[in-house]
Order: C-alpha cells, then structure tokens, then sequence
C-alpha cells in the first residue's frame, strides 16, 4: 500500500468527520423521536418510530448549503402505526391524524415547520452544544409484500402516507437500514478499538473515558465512504450549478454493493475508488440502481442527463482521488473538491496536512468572448 | 520588435517554467513566442482550482497594440465553447483585453495576470463541471456591445456608438463640450474620463474594429425593435 493511499484515507476520514452529526445532537434526535412516539401514544395512536436514511445507518454529513450557520441537518424519522380492524382508509386520514395530534400539542405545535407530500418536518434551534436540526417524520403502515418477493427484509415494508395528492407509496426504509447495517457489519468489527481510541484522542473532552464513547458514534471504513462520496456529490453539483442530483439512498446502495467483494480491512480510499470504479463499468448498458429491500428501481426516473451528469461527476471524483498529495497545492484542491471548501484548512490545523501555498484570487476582469 | 521580445522576456523571468523562442515566418511580421507550461493555483468565491497547463503565447511585433494569441498544446476541452477557428483561444473582448493590458506598466505581465489566468480557471473550471464559472459573453458582436455597455454604463445602443466613435476619432469631441451620450452634460461631468481612458490604453485599430461591432449590432437590435413595433402596430390595426 502506498503512502498516497493511506494519506488519503487518513484526509478524507478526519474531514468527513467535521460534517458529522455529534454524539450531542445523535443523543438529543433519539430523545426526541422517541418522545414523539410518547405523543403519538398519548393520543391513542399505536406507532413506532424509527430512524432511517442517513441517520439509521450512521451516514449523515451536514448539507452543503451551510458555510458555518444557518442551516439545517435533516434527519428521517418514520413513524410505523398500528390499528386492528381496518387501519386507515386513505393515506390523508392517516396522515391528518399524526399531522392533528403533533398541531394540537403545546411543545410541537411552534416547531412544526411544514407539512409536504411525503412529512411532517419539527425544526429543533441550534443549542450552546450541538446545531440546529430538523426531523423529517414520514408515516406509514405495514404492508404485506407477495408472497416470495426476492428482497432483504420484506416483512419490514411499509406503505408511506403521501398527502397532496393521496397516494400509499409502497417502500421499506427500515429494511434498507437493515440491510446496510448487515453489510457493514464486517467492517464495523475490524480495527474498532483503534478507531475508538483515535475518536477519543481527537475530541478532547468530549468523553472522559474510551468506554464511554457510545457504540453509535463509531464509524467503519464503509460507513466514512458512504459520506465522503454524498459529500463530494453535494460539493460538486453545487459548484456545477445543477439540482438533479442521484440521491443519498441511491450512493449508499451503490458503495454498498460494490464493497461487498472488498476485504473488511478495505480502508476508505479503496472503497471510494471501488465505487468510481463500479460506476464507471455501469457506463455502457441499462443503467439501473435495484433496491436491496424493495422490488423497485432507485433510478427508474433517471433521464438521460441526469445520467450524463452523474458520470460526469464520478469522472470528476476520481480526478481528484487522483491527484499528486505530494505536490500539496493540488493536495488542498483535491480534497476540497470533494468535502468542501476549508476542509483542507482545518486539516492543516489538526496537523494532518503541512501549509500549502496560497492560491491567486481570481478576479472576473475579462469575459470570454469570440466573434 | 524590441517590445515584444522585452515583453516575453519580463515575462520569462517571473515565471521561469516558461521558456521564450523567436520565429520568424517567411516574409510575415516577426513575432516572439513564448512556450512553456503554466501553474494555475487560483481560487474564486471559495473554489480553488490547481492544473498544470502546456501552452504557448504568441506576442507579434505591434505588441502592445495588438492582443497576444494563446493556443493550449492538448486543446481545450472537447465542449469548451471559447476557441477560435484557428485553435486560439477566446480570451475576451479587445478593447476589454486591452485595456486591462495597458493599465500596467508591464502589459504581458498585466495579460497574463488579469485576462490568461482567469481565462484558464474558467476551462479547468469547466473541464471539471461543465459550466463557465463566471460566465461569458454572447458570441459575435451582441457580446462587445455588452462589454462597452458595461463599460460606459449606458443602456441605449446608439448612445454606445457615439462614445466609442469619440473614443476613436479625435476630432468631433471635445472634453467642455456636451457628452456625446446625448446627456446634455458637459463630458468632463460626465464620460470624459472613459474616453480618455481608452484612449489612453486601446490601440484606434482595435477601437475602429470594435465600433464596427458594436455598430452591427446596434443596427440588428434596431432593426428587431422596428419590425416589432411595425408588426404591433399592424396588429392594432386588425383589432380597430
Ligand atoms: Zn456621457
């Protein structure tokens, strides 16, 4: 293994880590939804509620719209509920029923922030010790796949309460956690004492002892590559200026899958450059994305730009998965170009990287122009 | 000839990656080229962009009046909309270019600096993510009206026309004088110091191959605006 690689596991690791939920907030988002459920119960609405998306799989990474304040993370949340007899009759009524009881409630009623075709989101202020974040709350009921539907986890499918137009929108979100937390598992169990050593040598302070970190602060290798390459998919359709980017649930699927034939030793860099690498033999034929946890296509609505684009993405990333870390100029914008601006910076100042030189301001004197 | 070998030579010296050749060709103007490779490590609005670029910068022997050439030796990339028939580079606008050029005391080093270098961070830009990152001017002559709209900042067309034709031909404009804008200012109120400054700074053959452009495409505008209104009118006349 060359120092480049390791020095690029080492980077892209420690920098995604800053645009990680904290033990505080993870503490206080489980509080939170659980305390919803306690509502919910209160007002005789059998439901559990569970995290999903990034948040279920340890994967979150702070949206790139935020250059220090003023933004959101977004965590999902699904409320699963249960009624004997005939349940609910359309996904309106279900979904006036959680929407009413939260409006009713003292506490939720000033946070709800909004009500759209797929959730109800509560809005939580930033706090002395932890940021600002929102719980996304979809609802939904079981719902019984045919018998021998080839999928991981089928008795944890749903049917989502969409609203505005009514819609039950058949998914498995928890089984697709499940799904992911079985594959990581592997990785998980390797070199976890290490990792929670360095955790608890990086955040001095944060736990007064390597015992007390808790378990699911812990990231693997797999779970770093999930949001190194969300990341460097926000950073680079922003800079690109396009909005129909491939969505979170869809990367994770895709790293995912192409780590499962990696040893569960695999550091980040090889599972990032496994992704880029399966991606790209993905160019020349169908172009789909299955769902390990429900029989759909997470890219059946992908039209051909949208395809297009993300190539162009991946191509990009490898670039800079590529780039010389010796010449450390190239290193910084390597490593911003897929976590942002001022990771590279900040990795200067935890000494994991030395002082590159400064870059020229560009000015925007002259304007490319041809007869 | 001397300047534009002192020009490739000053330019030589600060970044010594490049290196600085003579050609002569046949019976053509002599012109100094300089050749080498070039380190772009720029930054813009939080986006920093580091690429090493092979390229050649062709200075002719009328430098500074005229713009230096500038062609990449592996191309620019394949969408890229800003390159010239003949392989060159679309820099920008030439008064625009040299204006910026003749604000130095160092006119190659003042191209390099202020219209090269940005130019090559929007096509590394681009090459990255497909878009130009601070945009660029319509093609042909809408984009040098453009450029000298903003320049005088002044909307109207024809008014456009006679700043740079003052700017251009000495005679008809004098600085106590009305501006030729049609203000009804006194230019020294007004745009004296523009004039003077392109003046100052903008070779008259640029200028006169400017005007003509901006002529043109004041001219399009105007006829565009004629036919709409002859074919509102036309239409009043079908409702009455
Ligand atoms: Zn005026």
């Amino acid at each position: 293994m060359t120092t480049q690689h390791q020095t690029l596991s080492k980077a892209l690791s420690r920098g995604v880590s800053y645009l990680d939920i904290t033990p505080t907030m993870f503490r206080e988002a489980t509080e939170h939804y659980r305390a919803i459920a306690g509502t919910l119960q209160s007002h005789g609405l059998d439901a559990d509620i569970k995290p999903y998306g990034s948040f279920g799989t340890g994967t979150v990474v702070r949206p790139s719209t935020d250059e220090g304040t003023g933004s959101y993370y977004d965590l999902d949340i699904l409320a699963e509920c249960h009624r004997d007899e005939c349940g609910w009759t359309t996904p309106s009524s279900l979904r006036e029923e959680v929407d009413g009881i939260l409006e009713d409630d003292g506490t939720y009623a000033k946070m709800i922030e909004g009500s759209t075709h797929q959730c109800v989101t509560l809005a939580y202020a930033e706090t002395d010790s932890r940021p600002a974040f929102r719980l996304d709350l979809s609802s939904g009921v079981h719902m019984d796949l045919p018998l021998g539907t080839d999928v991981a986890f089928a008795e944890e499918a749903v049917n989502l309460a969409w609203i505005d137009p009514d819609e039950w929108k058949g998914s498995n979100p928890k089984g697709l956690c499940k799904w992911f937390n079985d594959q990581n598992l592997r990785f998980r169990v390797y070199g976890l004492e290490a990792r929670r050593k360095s955790l608890f040598e990086e955040n001095p302070g944060a736990y007064a002892s390597v015992e007390e970190i808790p378990e699911d602060m812990d990231r693997s290798a797999l779970q770093r590559a999930v949001q190194v390459v969300k990341r460097s998919r926000d950073i680079y359709y922003r800079r690109a200026r396009e909005d129909r980017a491939p969505s979170s649930c869809a990367l994770m699927v895709l790293v995912t899958r192409f780590a499962e034939m990696l040893p569960q030793s695999s550091d980040v860099t090889t599972i990032v450059e496994s992704f880029v690498e399966g991606c790209q033999a993905m160019r020349d034929g169908r172009f789909a994305i299955p769902n390990p946890a429900y029989p759909e296509d997470l890219a059946a609505n992908w039209e051909q730009e949208k395809v297009d684009r993300f190539f162009n993405w991946i191509d990009e990333l490898k670039l800079n998965l590529q780039a010389d870390l010796s010449d450390s100029a190239k290193r910084d914008a390597a490593i911003d170009a897929i976590l942002g601006s001022g990771t590279s910076d900040r990795l200067v100042r935890d000494k994991i990287f030395d002082p590159a030189p400064e870059p020229v301001r560009i000015n925007r004197n002259v304007k490319p122009w041809r007869l | 000839m001397q300047d534009c070998l002192a020009a490739t030579h000053a330019l030589r010296k600060r970044h010594n990656s490049l290196t600085c050749t003579v050609v002569y060709i046949g019976d053509e103007a002599p012109y100094a080229r300089v050749d080498g490779t070039i380190r772009l490590d720029g930054e813009q609005q939080g986006v920093r962009l580091v690429a090493d670029y092979e390229l050649s910068i062709v200075v002719s022997e009328d430098f500074p009046a005229s713009v230096p050439k500038v062609r990449l030796s592996d191309g620019a990339p394949a969408t890229y909309p800003h390159v010239d028939a003949d392989g060159t580079l679309c820099l920008g606008v030439n008064g625009e270019i040299a204006m910026a050029m003749n604000n130095s005391a160092v006119p190659l080093i003042a191209f390099y600096d202020e219209v090269l270098l940005p130019n090559i961070y929007a096509i590394e830009y681009y090459r990255r993510y497909r878009v130009m990152p601070f945009g660029d001017r319509s093609h042909g002559s809408q984009g040098v009206l453009e450029f000298y709209r903003e320049f005088f900042d002044v909307d109207d067309e024809s008014a456009v026309c006679q700043l740079l034709r003052a700017a251009a031909f000495r005679s008809p404009y004098r600085r106590r004088g009305k501006c030729p804008c049609g203000s009804k200012l006194r230019a020294t109120r007004c745009h004296a110091n523009h004039i003077d400054q392109l003046r100052a700074c903008v070779d008259k053959s640029i200028l006169m191959d400017d005007l003509a452009l901006v002529a043109n495409a004041a001219n399009i505008t105007k006829t565009k605006s004629a036919k709409e209104s002859a074919r509102l009118r036309l239409k009043g006349h079908r409702k009455t």
